[in-house]
This record gives C-alpha cells, sequence and structure tokens, in this order.
C-alpha cells in the first residue's frame, strides 16, 4: 500500500512546481555553501601553510647572522633593540615560533568561531596578553552576516523548504475538493498522509545527504577516516530534519487550511530560530556579564609604571632572591634594558591574573547557563552540535587557548634563565628554540551533550508524530 | 472616501485578536531591547570615557624620561559610544573599542566584545534596532497579507466596488490604514520611549546633538514600514486565498533578512580577498626593511638621513650638530614608516570598503538589509565611522610622535639620549577627542542604501498602481 500512495503521489509531484523548486534550491544552496567552505579551509590551510615557511625562514636567517658575526669574532654593529644576539630581542621577535591549530577534517560544515578566534598564535616573550591580540583579517561586516556555510543551511533553510512542501499536505485536499476521493479509498486518510510524508522526508532528506557526501568528498575528505563524524552528520541532519516533518505533520493533522498551518510553522521557525537564541543572549550576557577588556588595559599600565618606579632597587632583591639567575663571572648590568622589560612582563602578568580568572569564571557560568536552556531551541543545540563536529566550537577553541598559554610558558622559560643571565645568544641556540606542536584533544562529538541533543531530536519528533496520528482520524470533510 | 475606509479599517485591524498579541510580543521585546541598550550605553559610555582619562592622567603623570621612551609608553585612544547606539548598537560588538597610540607602529584597533562572547551572541541581539527592521515588517505582514483577499474570499469586494469607492482609493485606503497603524500603535510610541530614555541615559546637551540623526533615523523607518504596507497590500490584492499572499511575504521576508545577508557576506568574500593577518604583518615588516616605492632599504635610508643632516647644518660629524641627532633619526623613520602604514592599511581599507560596496549592491535586493545599513550608520555603529575613528586615532598617534621627536631634537641637543623631558612635554600632547563625521557625510555614504529604500518604496506604488486599474474580482 505504502508504495502504492507513493507511485501516485510521486506522478503528482513530477508536475509540481514546489518538489523540483526545492531539490534545485536545495543543492544550489548545498554546493554554495561548500564551496565557500572550501575555500574558507584552504585559505586557513595556506596560511599554515606559509606560517611554516616563515617560521623556518626567520629562524635560519637569523641563525645564519649569528653564525657570520660569531666567525668574524664582531658584536652586532646595528641597532641594539635588534641585536640577534641578545637573547631579549630573539624572544621578542627573530626567534618566533608559531603554534597551530589545524582544520579538522569536517571543518568546511560549520564555520563556528574559526572567523572570529584565532586559529594559530605567534609565541613571543611580550606579555600574554599579546596573546589575545592576534586574529585573522576579517571585514566586521561579513562576520556580522554569518557564514553562509552548509550548517546555516541544515539548520535555517531546510526547515523551510521542509515547511514549502509538506505545509498543505492535507489542507489542500480540503481546498481543492480531492478529500473525498481520499476518504472513498481503500487506505486510510493516516495511511496515505503517513506514506505521503515518509517519502518527501525520504526525498529531501536523501537529497542533502547525497549533496553533502558529494561534497565533501569531493572537496578530498575521506569518509573511510572519518567514519564517527560523518555518522554523526547523517544522525543529525536526518534527526532534524524528521524534527520538522514530525512538527508539520502535527500541525497538517489539526486539519485546518492551508494559510493557518504555512503561518503557525513559519511562526514556530521564526520564534525558535531567531526569537529564543536572542532573547536567550540577553539573559546570559545580563546574568552573568563579562568584565571590561578595558579595565585590563588600565591595570596593564598600572602594574608596568609601578615596576619602572621601583627601578634598581627591587632588581637588586630579584636576585637576591633567586642567585642561580645572577649572569656568571661578570656583575649584574642594571642598565639592561631587557631585565626592565621582563620583569615588567612578569608584574603585568601577575597583575592581570586576577582579572583574566573573572573571565574564565563568567564564561563558565554562561555556558553553564546556556546548556541548560539550549534545548529551548533547536537551531541552538543543533549549532552546536555543528560547531563541535567541524571542531570549530567554543569548547576546541577554549582548549586551544589554554594549551598555548601552558606552551608559552616554556617558550619564555627557556629565554628567560638567559635573560637574567645577560648571556649572548649563540648561533647553535637557534637550533633549541623550543618548537610547539598543537593536537587536538580527542573528538568531543560523543559528549553527553551532543548525545543528549540528538535524542532530543528523536523524542520530540516521535512526541509530534504521536500527537498526529491521534487527531489525523478527526479530521473531517469540510471545516465545521 | 479614503478617509472612511481608513476609519473602518482601523477599527478592523485593532479589534483582532492576532493584533493584540503580535502587540504584547513586540511591546515585551521592545522593553527589554530598550532597557539592555540602556545598560549598554550608560555602562559602556561611562567606561570609555573614564578609560581615556585615565589613560591621559597615566601619561601626564609619566616620570621624567627621554622623549621617544615615553613614545613608547603612549595613550590608548577609546571609541566614545554614540548616544544612538542605545537603538541600535549595530556592529559595535564586532569592531573593536581601543588602540594603542605607539611609537613606531600603527596597532589594529583591539577588544571586540564578541570574541568574549560564546557562539549564542553570534545569533544576533536583541536591540530597538533589531526589533524596528526585522520584526515590525512581520507584524505589517500579519496586517496586511488579507486585506484585500478576505474581501475577495467572502465576496464583498464585488459589493465594495459596486458603491462609489474606486479601486484606488480602497487600495490606498486600506494601505493608509495599515501604516496608520503601525505608526500610531508600534512605531510612534516606541519612538517616545525611545527618546525618553535617549534622555534619560545622556542628559540633554548630548541628547540634542543626537536630534538630527534621531529625525533621518525616524524618516528613513516611516519609509520602511510604508513601502511594506505597500507591499503587503499588493501581495493581498493579487492572490485567490489569503494563505497564498501570507507564504508569499513571508517567504520574501526570509530572503531578505536571512539568505541575502549571508549570501552577500559570503559573495563579497569571493570577489574580494583580503590578505591573511600573517602575510600582512608579514608584508608591513618587510617593507620597512627593504623599502617600497623603489625607496632605500632601512640600512640606506638611516646613512641617507645622516648625510643629509650633515649637510642641511654643514658639520662634518654628528657631535658637531647643533640639535638632537636622535630626534631627527627617529622622526625621519617615523615619515618612512607612515608612508609604509598608508600603503598597506590604505590598501586594506580599500579592500573592506569593495566589499561594502559588494555587499551594498547587493541589498538592494533587500529592504530590510537596506533598512539595517541605514539604521547603523545613523547611530554611528556602523564600519564607516570605524574606519573614521582608526584614521583620526593613527593622526593623533602621528601628531605625538612628531611632538617627542621634535622637542627631542631641539632640547636633547648635546645630550641625546641622557636627555629627559617632563611634564610640560606631556602636557603639549592633547587629549584625544574624537568626533564623528557630520551628518551630510554619513548620508552622502549611504545613498544606495536611501536609493534601495525610495526604489523599494515607488516599486510598491507603482505595483498597486497596476493592481488597481486591473484588480481581479474574485
Amino acid at each position: 500500500m505504502f508504495l502504492h500512495i507513493i507511485r501516485y503521489d510521486w506522478l503528482l509531484l513530477r508536475h509540481n512546481r514546489t518538489l523540483l523548486a526545492s531539490v534545485a534550491l536545495l543543492a544550489l544552496f548545498v554546493a554554495f555553501a561548500l564551496w565557500t567552505g572550501h575555500s574558507r579551509i584552504q585559505f586557513q590551510e595556506q596560511t599554515i601553510a606559509d606560517i611554516g615557511r616563515i617560521e623556518i625562514e626567520s629562524i635560519a636567517k637569523n641563525r645564519a647572522m649569528v653564525a657570520d658575526l660569531e666567525r668574524a669574532g664582531k658584536p652586532f654593529a646595528g641597532n641594539s633593540h635588534r641585536d640577534p644576539t641578545a637573547p631579549y630581542t630573539v624572544a621578542s621577535s627573530r626567534g618566533n615560533r608559531y603554534i597551530v591549530k589545524q582544520p579538522d577534517p569536517l571543518a568546511v560544515v560549520s564555520v563556528g568561531q574559526s572567523d572570529l578566534l584565532p586559529y594559530y598564535y605567534k609565541l613571543a616573550f611580550a606579555k600574554r596578553q599579546a596573546l589575545y591580540h592576534e586574529e585573522e583579517i576579517e571585514n566586521a561586516s561579513i562576520l556580522y552576516n554569518g557564514s553562509f556555510d552548509l550548517s546555516f543551511v541544515l539548520i535555517y533553510l531546510v526547515p523551510l523548504l521542509i515547511i514549502a512542501l509538506t505545509y498543505n499536505l492535507v489542507s489542500s485536499e480540503r481546498e481543492q475538493g480531492t478529500m473525498f476521493m481520499l476518504m472513498s479509498s481503500t487506505a486510510s486518510l493516516r495511511q496515505i498522509v503517513v506514506s505521503k510524508y515518509v517519502f518527501r522526508f525520504l526525498l529531501l532528506t536523501g537529497t542533502f545527504l547525497s549533496l553533502t557526501t558529494a561534497g565533501l568528498l569531493l572537496t578530498g575528505i575521506s569518509l573511510y577516516n572519518n567514519p564517527e563524524a560523518f555518522g554523526f552528520l547523517f544522525l543529525l541532519s536526518m534527526g532534524y530534519s524528521a524534527f520538522w516533518f514530525g512538527l508539520s505533520f502535527w500541525i497538517n493533522s489539526m486539519g485546518r487550511n492551508s494559510g493557518f498551518n504555512a503561518a503557525k510553522l513559519v511562526g514556530i521557525w521564526l520564534v525558535l530560530g531567531l526569537l529564543m537564541p536572542t532573547v536567550l543572549d540577553v539573559v546570559v550576557s545580563a546574568m552573568h556579564p563579562m568584565p571590561s577588556r578595558i579595565d585590563l588595559i588600565a591595570e596593564t599600565r598600572e602594574a608596568s609604571d609601578k615596576v619602572t618606579k621601583e627601578g634598581d632597587q627591587k632588581m637588586a632583591q630579584y636576585y637576591g632572591d633567586h642567585p642561580e639567575l645572577l649572569p656568571k663571572g661578570k656583575p649584574v648590568d642594571y642598565k639592561d634594558f631587557a631585565i626592565g622589560r621582563v620583569r615588567s612582563t612578569l608584574a603585568v602578568e601577575a597583575a592581570i591574573r586576577p582579572l583574566e580568572a573573572e573571565f574564565e569564571t563568567q564564561y563558565r557560568n554562561q555556558q553553564q547557563l546556556i546548556s541548560t536552556y539550549r534545548l529551548l531551541s533547536p537551531m541552538v543545540f543543533m549549532q552546536q552540535s555543528l560547531n563541535d563536529l567541524a571542531g570549530t566550537g567554543d569548547e576546541q577553541f577554549r582548549a586551544f587557548q589554554t594549551e598555548v598559554s601552558r606552551q608559552h610558558e616554556g617558550y619564555r622559560d627557556f629565554f628567560a634563565g638567559k635573560i637574567f643571565q645577560q648571556e649572548r645568544f649563540k648561533a647553535t641556540d637557534y637550533d633549541t628554540i623550543p618548537a610547539f606542536r598543537y593536537v587536538a584533544p580527542k573528538s568531543i562529538l560523543f559528549a553527553p551533550a551532543n548525545i543528549i541533543n540528538l535524542v532530543c531530536l528523536f523524542m520530540l519528533t516521535s512526541l509530534f508524530i504521536g500527537f498526529g496520528l491521534s487527531r489525523i482520524p478527526k479530521i473531517r470533510l469540510a471545516t465545521a | 472616501m479614503i478617509q472612511r475606509i481608513n476609519t473602518k479599517e482601523w477599527a478592523e485591524l485593532t479589534g483582532e485578536s492576532r493584533f493584540q498579541w503580535s502587540m504584547a510580543v513586540l511591546y515585551v521585546l521592545f522593553a527589554v531591547a530598550l532597557l539592555t541598550g540602556y545598560v549598554y550605553y550608560s555602562q559602556t559610555n561611562t567606561e570609555h570615557e573614564t578609560a581615556q582619562r585615565t589613560a591621559y592622567r597615566q601619561w601626564l603623570n609619566q616620570d621624567p624620561k627621554s622623549p621617544h621612551a615615553a613614545a613608547h609608553y603612549g595613550l590608548y585612544a577609546y571609541k566614545p559610544v554614540p548616544l544612538m547606539a542605545v537603538l541600535d548598537k549595530g556592529m559595535d560588538d564586532y569592531l573593536g573599542s581601543a588602540v594603542w597610540l605607539e611609537a613606531h607602529n600603527q596597532n589594529d584597533v583591539k577588544l571586540r566584545t564578541i570574541q568574549d562572547a560564546a557562539t549564542l551572541s553570534r545569533f544576533g541581539s536583541l536591540t530597538v534596532g533589531f526589533l524596528l527592521q526585522f520584526l515590525v515588517p512581520i507584524f505589517i505582514i500579519l496586517l496586511s497579507y488579507d486585506a484585500i483577499s478576505k474581501e475577495r474570499e467572502s465576496g464583498t469586494l464585488r459589493i465594495l466596488l459596486s458603491t462609489n469607492v474606486s479601486t484606488g482609493q480602497l487600495l490606498i485606503g486600506k494601505w493608509l490604514a495599515v501604516f496608520r497603524v503601525v505608526v500610531l500603535c508600534v512605531f510612534g510610541p516606541m519612538f517616545l520611549l525611545s527618546a525618553a530614555i535617549m534622555a534619560l541615559a545622556g542628559g540633554t546637551a548630548n541628547f540634542v546633538d543626537a536630534l538630527p540623526w534621531l529625525t533621518g533615523w525616524v524618516i528613513c523607518y516611516a519609509l520602511y514600514y510604508a513601502l511594506w504596507a505597500g507591499l503587503g497590500i499588493y501581495v493581498s490584492s493579487q492572490v485567490k486565498q489569503s494563505g497564498i499572499a501570507l507564504v508569499a511575504l513571508l517567504g520574501f521576508w526570509t530572503f531578505g533578512a536571512f539568505l541575502v545577508p549571508r549570501l552577500c557576506g559570503s559573495v563579497a568574500r569571493l570577489a574580494v580577498p583580503t590578505p591573511s593577518a600573517l602575510l600582512f604583518t608579514e608584508q608591513i615588516i618587510s617593507d620597512k626593511e627593504t623599502g617600497i616605492n623603489g625607496g632605500p632599504s632601512a640600512q640606506d635610508y638611516a646613512e641617507l638621513v645622516e648625510r643629509q643632516t650633515l649637510a642641511q647644518y654643514g658639520v662634518d660629524s654628528l657631535t658637531q650638530l647643533p640639535v638632537s641627532f636622535a630626534g631627527i633619526a627617529l622622526q625621519a623613520s617615523e615619515n618612512r614608516d607612515w608612508t609604509i602604514y598608508d600603503k598597506n592599511y590604505g590598501g586594506l581599507f580599500r579592500q573592506f570598503e569593495q566589499q561594502e560596496r559588494v555587499m551594498e549592491w547587493l541589498s538592494t535586493l533587500s529592504p530590510t538589509l537596506a533598512m539595517r545599513n541605514l539604521s547603523r550608520a545613523l547611530a554611528g555603529t556602523d564600519t564607516d565611522k570605524h574606519i573614521d575613528f582608526t584614521n583620526r586615532a593613527e593622526g593623533h598617534r602621528r601628531n605625538i610622535q612628531k611632538a617627542m621627536n621634535d622637542d627631542q631634537k631641539v632640547n636633547g641637543a648635546n645630550l641625546n639620549q641622557g636627555y629627559k623631558a617632563d611634564a610640560a612635554l606631556w602636557q603639549q600632547v592633547d587629549q584625544f577627542q574624537y568626533r564623528q563625521p557630520g551628518i551630510g557625510t554619513v548620508i552622502g555614504n549611504q545613498l544606495i542604501g536611501l536609493f534601495t529604500m525610495l526604489g523599494w518604496l515607488g516599486l510598491a506604488g507603482l505595483l498597486l498602481l497596476r493592481a488597481s486599474r486591473n484588480l481581479r474580482l474574485d
């Protein structure tokens, strides 16, 4: 019976422009999203390749310069702030290392926070605050508008196509006067409507998934190497479109006219996708406001001024506390510019630590609140899950930043000893500047939150279908 | 006659339940948005003003030190928040708010609020502007989609037109009625409340300064609502079933509010690619090292400056100079860097502008987007103003460098590096004061948006005119 109904439905749909238009639009959207996504990833990969090249070239060039000086037995003749044999100069500009977050295999799926938060950091001695100041160049208007990525297509556009395909599935039969024919057939109305829904679900989701898979494979992403990510993408897409089909089924089963159905469905789409997230955002930032970065600037300045005012006296005390840092076989040169800078850097860091901790606390509080209320809008939690899938979510960038801060300490420790002991930086020292590699933590795809999101989608869908099934038999030939 | 239609429609529209509940939703959201805007302005503005004063005080309180050391210490410039940001904070979260004015480097404007926010904030923020640009049109659609079609569906259209009402009068009457409901029930009260809160937040003087902008803002929104009401009535006049009019209008809204913005961003990025921050920085470093436009390398330039200075003062060695060579050399190197920054940042800003142009032309497809752009430009929370701020802050930085280096040159003679300047010099540097461009300049930059709006309004008028000639009765 199902196949029978589908066959006739198909014959009808073939002549229906809505279906053709929906599928064509979907294909267009998916293709455009994957194309822009792919070009973005290529841009990032190119930048990462440039980083590798620049890092190696720069260190090699400076090493050669020092080696030449050593061979000639001459000191550096240029500006003392550019001296390649001064450890502080090496640490701040001539011996920079980079630390890079490679895009995840499925990064093309969702831009997430990757257009806003840095995916690489240049390590230099300077105060850690500088770490926040490395960001990709991007026109703010483009950032503001958001990207046309696959997650946008799935989260916002697919539901609209579903609404366009189904809002009048039951009501049009009555409005066209064909309802009595359906009711007099051997199949029950319930059977017919369910078959139509299942058919459209398979058609739309099938189109979306096959186009997406084809596109991903075309951009060189291996299905074989990323089975979990692909599997999760499939489950999410199916769950999410099932949610909208289910909702439309329920609304349709109320037996009202097409206009009512369309208005209800689009209204729900608006509330879930536009109102819920913005209102939730207002609530979250009102309850846990972020401290101000501007205070951070004032704090930074106060701290560095204090160090400058304290002068040599404190420095002598510092060496007293750290005799291992005393220069070997020569007196301390208190006029050394580098030591002043290092001390001020460390003092500033210590001074802003409480404020930074406050940022961290507020961030955690906000995340807590969002994770509690995210289930109010499938748009919000779908975005979260898709970002996790693409490796572009808040958590992934947090993890990267934390790791950068940790590795930065190692980079600095390497130089700090040499600076305090007022050593020269030798050519061979260039070979031992620590290099860094970031390995992203194991996939957070199967974190409880993502599983709950999925379960939630399927539960809501079942609920809608249940409501719908019980309502359909009550549909009358004409509205009362 | 139009007046009578207007009165009848008013009574009917305001009596409906869909009118009442959507009004309730709008006003609740409006209250939240206005309060958020008020808090945002008061807090951020105070914060920026305090920070600006602190930065200047820290500058004045510097111990005696060499002028160049002071230039390195530098000043921070903060972008003031305009009073109109109470209504529409536009892109403020996405644009930086502070820049460090220091020796040698033109820094980027930093501290973008959005970077501290979670993904959730990227769904958009609830401001009065958001409500007026995106939600009020939906309200208008709800009021107008069945304005004509319900008369047709219930057969009253035939009866109506058999009286001495002309089709044109009917359409215009309904158009005016919807517009009147929107203005009197939604936009007008909201505008008055907004203005009151602005006056409260900014004080009388600031409020008076903001009045021309506010006026421009009101005119733009009035045009915007007129065009939506016109489109709604037109679509309603063309369909057999009201449902289809609703779907078509909501579809058009979605296209303009959701699809076009993302589409135009992606297209602009593909059409005008910007360099990576890495290569941009590398380019500046390499330009400084090797020189631009066939100019000398850093090394040659330093030697050239030395030779020229010796020749200018007619002496053989730097020690014989009556002035401090350090001041001359530092200023010469600043001058050279300025051309390099002008080339690189100028080029980048031009690319941004080209991207903006691409987006503006694409937003002619969407009155919603055109309105959004106009609204934030008039509120002073858009990219144009940001770039203007950036340029002025850089101008201030250059003045500081010049003042420090000139002082070193004149007063640092004989002492060279040993020279220490004091508070008298620090006081020569003014507090950084940003004044936003005049309303004429801002409107001049928004002509595409303005014409888009007028174009859509004209189109709505023409369509209604056409409909009045060949309105189908059933």
